[in-house]
């Protein structure tokens, strides 16, 4: 079974098939859950089977109208228990199961010939099921119970899971029940719970009028697990995400995410159990360390990051945020300093990019001058939604080179991460400049000494402290001092 | 919490296998859900003691190719089926022994030596060995996490290689094991100097494992039966029914006592505790335990567990005091 974020809760790819219990407060993104669910395992070659009694046909199709129409008829059926007019209401959730019952004999008995349409779907992976199309599944989304306990009462929904549980554990089928909790609910809550093997929970928290939501696989049965929280947040698409703030952190030595506290080391994040590991490896294999891969080659280099300012913007289309870093990238390549070291390092960065040059510590300062100035040129014909904004750190440290998990040579050290974190500190205009490279460049030429001005200590993440200076003039950078930020 | 040991030496032929194995199945026996990993990639012999054929290899795991589940072995029946300790201890019932083999074929031993090629292009480096590092460091996180693991006790290969050098690694508790008569006192010592010095600045626990102490073989039929293990009886049966009645000849207690103090040979008369005793220091390990050589099991035709075989054998009682010393570390 693969559920949404099934890596980020598990640590691992897929758990058996079950039936799962998803639950959470109102508007905490259940059924966005159970719509990527959905999506995943069409886009996977699955048949999903989607119950609700709060969707009428014509929304069910509209949540789904990225699936093309016929996909949607040849994978899925939508059944709303409601629906079934002609019946006493209390046979209403019997006769859903009678349906769900026949949909999956039908399906399982006759493989691809019941689903023509199917060729426009790819399974990426191959499992080798019986009774259906290779690599794929069956799924099932019940999303409400909460609504379906509203309309059919405690016993009949009771009497409506169990005979789902009974006929998915014969067919293997996979399933999802969302069920909003509450503190009136706890009760039903339990009973209910029961009868799953696994229960998902998500927490909706408000901070600063932020909202953050998490998840976390509860129990399931069968496997040990150790319950984590994970961060997901939805895009504006409506897709999920997941551990994009809180554990996009991924071990050094492993290569796998951090759900707990990581542990820092020059800046790199460990497992807590791993940075012994670390050590003891770095100890042992000393200058051969390169043979196996880990941190090799010590690079020092004058650091450029630069982003975007503004460029996740809900309010600009994807091809908006393309068309800008295209159009950003443009005008750093036609920099001559930007051409004047064909042995630079250049890391994109998604909204923007970090360039180490290995020769010269002029050359980031002077990239940030000449761009700046094609900026202000290209600015000025553009509409307000097509100006593009950036901030720009720059700092002179050492990288290594690490390999990341395509086997592809890439640079990390803190160089670039202070180079961020400074870059973090300014708004819009901001040439912000480490103390290291601003005191050896004012040290360098006369004509620095007037654009490059100390701003003070600044306090960047893990509370250490910086000396930063700024870089401005008339044609160039912003006279503003930037706020101080809570890290 | 869980404890990964792993039984290294500088040299080959120290009985490092035959003392991990026997080890590990008294570990199971007294109860603990132990692991025993077979890491001497380079020339695995454990599988002769278990006589066992995995349905996949470490090395699979180590590729990706298979998961824990197709890689262990559960020879708990094997420890249950040699209990000749009369009624079934109750903590036997609890006590399971897992093992993984590595595979002894030329081309997978090859592989896992030199590793793939990462590609050896522009921007490409090679990093095969990396990610076999990380598949082995995952192994261990979900034997203890998944699997509950009292003990993960790891057969290394020997000398300063790729994959003993990551079996200390990730192991806590480290058992440089020397087999007396055929010592390289410089190399052990340099071993210890650049290798366990920085695996015990980070945390590790190393010590001597003197195996083969007296430099000669003891005889079966030399045992004293008084010597024994208090767990063993005097008179044992063997897996084939065969009655095990050792002799009683006193060799070892005169002359091949161990002090409890030092753990090193209290003799006069044999010529290696000044040597071990300068090894220790120069090494600043201690010795956890020593343990005499067996001609039965030394020249045996057959690789077999004598700790299970024979339980009232004086190994088995000296590889109980290696766990009681290792229990109190």
């Amino acid at each position: 079974m693969r559920i949404p974020g099934i890596s980020r809760l598990m640590n691992r790819d897929s758990i058996p098939d079950n039936m799962l219990l998803l639950t959470g407060a109102a508007g905490s993104g259940k059924s966005i859950y159970c719509r990527q669910f959905f999506l995943e395992g069409i886009n996977h070659g699955d048949y999903c089977i989607y119950v609700s009694s709060t969707l009428t046909d014509k929304q069910y199709r509209s949540q789904f109208n990225s699936i093309s129409e016929l996909d949607l008829n040849n994978n899925s059926k939508f059944i709303n228990p409601y629906y079934y007019k002609e019946v006493d209401p209390s046979k209403k959730l019997s006769i859903t199961v009678d349906e769900i019952r026949g949909i999956i004999t039908e399906i399982k008995n006759s493989g691809n010939k019941k689903r023509p349409g199917r060729s426009s779907i790819k399974p990426e992976i191959s499992k080798n099921k019986d009774n259906g199309p290779e690599g794929s599944s069956m799924l099932l989304i019940v999303d409400s119970l909460t609504h379906l306990l509203a309309i059919f009462g405690e016993k009949a929904v009771e009497t409506f899971v169990t005979d789902i549980y009974y006929l998915l554990k014969m067919f293997e089928v996979e399933a999802i029940f969302t069920l909003t909790t509450s503190s009136s609910n706890e009760y039903e809550t339990n009973r209910l719970s029961s009868i799953f093997d696994g229960i998902l929970e998500i927490k909706l928290e408000e901070r600063n009028q932020m909202f953050t939501r998490n998840i976390r696989l509860l129990s399931i049965k069968g496997l040990h697990h150790n319950p984590t929280w994970i961060r997901f947040d939805i895009t504006s698409e409506g897709s999920l995400t997941f551990g994009e703030h809180l554990h996009s952190l991924v071990c050094y030595l492993c290569k796998d995410p951090i759900f707990d506290v990581p542990v820092m080391y020059s800046d790199l994040p460990f497992h807590s159990s791993h940075l012994d590991i670390y050590m003891k490896l770095a100890g042992a294999y000393g200058f051969h360390i390169a043979e196996v891969g880990l941190a090799s080659e010590v690079i020092n280099a004058n650091f450029f990051f630069i982003d975007i300012v503004g460029l996740s913007d809900p309010s600009y289309s994807v091809t908006k945020q393309r068309e800008k870093i295209e159009n950003l990238n443009n005008l750093i390549i036609s920099c001559d300093a930007f051409n004047q070291d064909d042995k630079k390092i250049i890391l994109p960065t998604g909204d923007g990019m970090v360039i180490g040059f290995l020769l010269n510590p002029e050359l980031p300062f002077q990239l940030s001058i000449q761009l700046h100035q094609k900026l202000r040129d290209y600015n000025a014909e553009k509409n307000n939604g097509d100006v593009i904004g950036v901030r720009i750190g720059l700092n002179s440290g050492s990288v290594f080179t690490v390999n990341d998990v395509k086997n592809n040579q890439n640079y990390w050290g803190p160089g670039i991460i202070l180079a961020r974190r400074i870059m973090d500190m300014g708004n819009n205009l901001h040439i912000l400049i480490a103390d290291i490279l601003a005191e050896a460049l004012i040290a360098l030429k006369d004509e620095y000494k007037t654009s490059i001005k100390s701003i003070g200590t600044y306090q960047v993440k893990h509370g250490q402290s910086i000396k930063l200076y700024s870089a401005f003039s008339k044609d160039f950078g912003n006279p503003e001092i930037p706020a101080r930020k809570d890290f | 919490m869980s404890k990964c040991i792993a039984f290294h030496s500088y040299k080959g032929g120290t009985g490092k296998t035959t003392i991990a194995s026997n080890f590990a199945a008294l570990l199971a026996k007294k109860g603990y859900n132990v692991f025993l990993l077979d890491l001497d990639v380079y020339a695995p012999s454990m599988q002769s003691y278990f006589k066992k054929e995995p349905k996949k290899w470490i090395n699979d795991y180590l590729y990706s190719n298979a998961e824990l589940d197709d890689i262990l072995l559960d020879l708990t029946p094997t420890i249950s089926e040699k209990n000749y300790d009369g009624a079934k201890n109750k903590n036997h019932a609890n006590g399971r022994l897992w093992v993984a083999f590595s595979n002894s074929k030329k081309e997978e031993i090859y592989k896992l030596e030199g590793g793939t090629s990462g590609g050896g292009g522009a921007g490409k480096q090679d990093t095969s060995k990396i990610q076999l590092l990380r598949r082995f460091i995952l192994l261990r996180e979900h034997l203890i996490s998944q699997y509950d693991a009292d003990y993960i006790i790891i057969d290394t290969s020997p000398g300063i290689r790729y994959w003993s050098i990551n079996a200390l690694a990730v192991a806590d508790t480290l058992f440089l094991t020397l087999k007396m008569g055929d010592l390289d006192i410089e190399g052990t010592r340099k071993m210890a100097d650049e290798i366990y010095g920085s695996f015990t600045k980070f945390g590790a626990k190393s010590y001597l494992l003197l195996n083969r102490v007296d430099g000669y073989c003891v005889p079966l039929e030399s045992f004293d039966t008084k010597r024994l293990s208090s767990s063993a009886s005097t008179t044992g049966t063997t897996k084939a029914g065969t009655t095990f009645t050792p002799a009683t000849t006193n060799l070892i207690d005169n002359t091949h006592s161990i002090s409890f103090e030092t753990g090193l040979p209290t003799s006069r008369e044999h010529g290696y505790s000044d040597v071990i005793q300068t090894l220790s220091n120069n090494v600043r390990m201690n010795v956890i335990s020593a343990i005499p050589c067996y001609c039965d099991i030394q020249f045996s035709r057959r690789e077999y567990l004598t700790a299970l075989e024979h339980p009232g054998h004086p190994f088995a009682s000296k590889v109980e005091e290696l766990i009681k010393s290792m229990e109190a570390i």
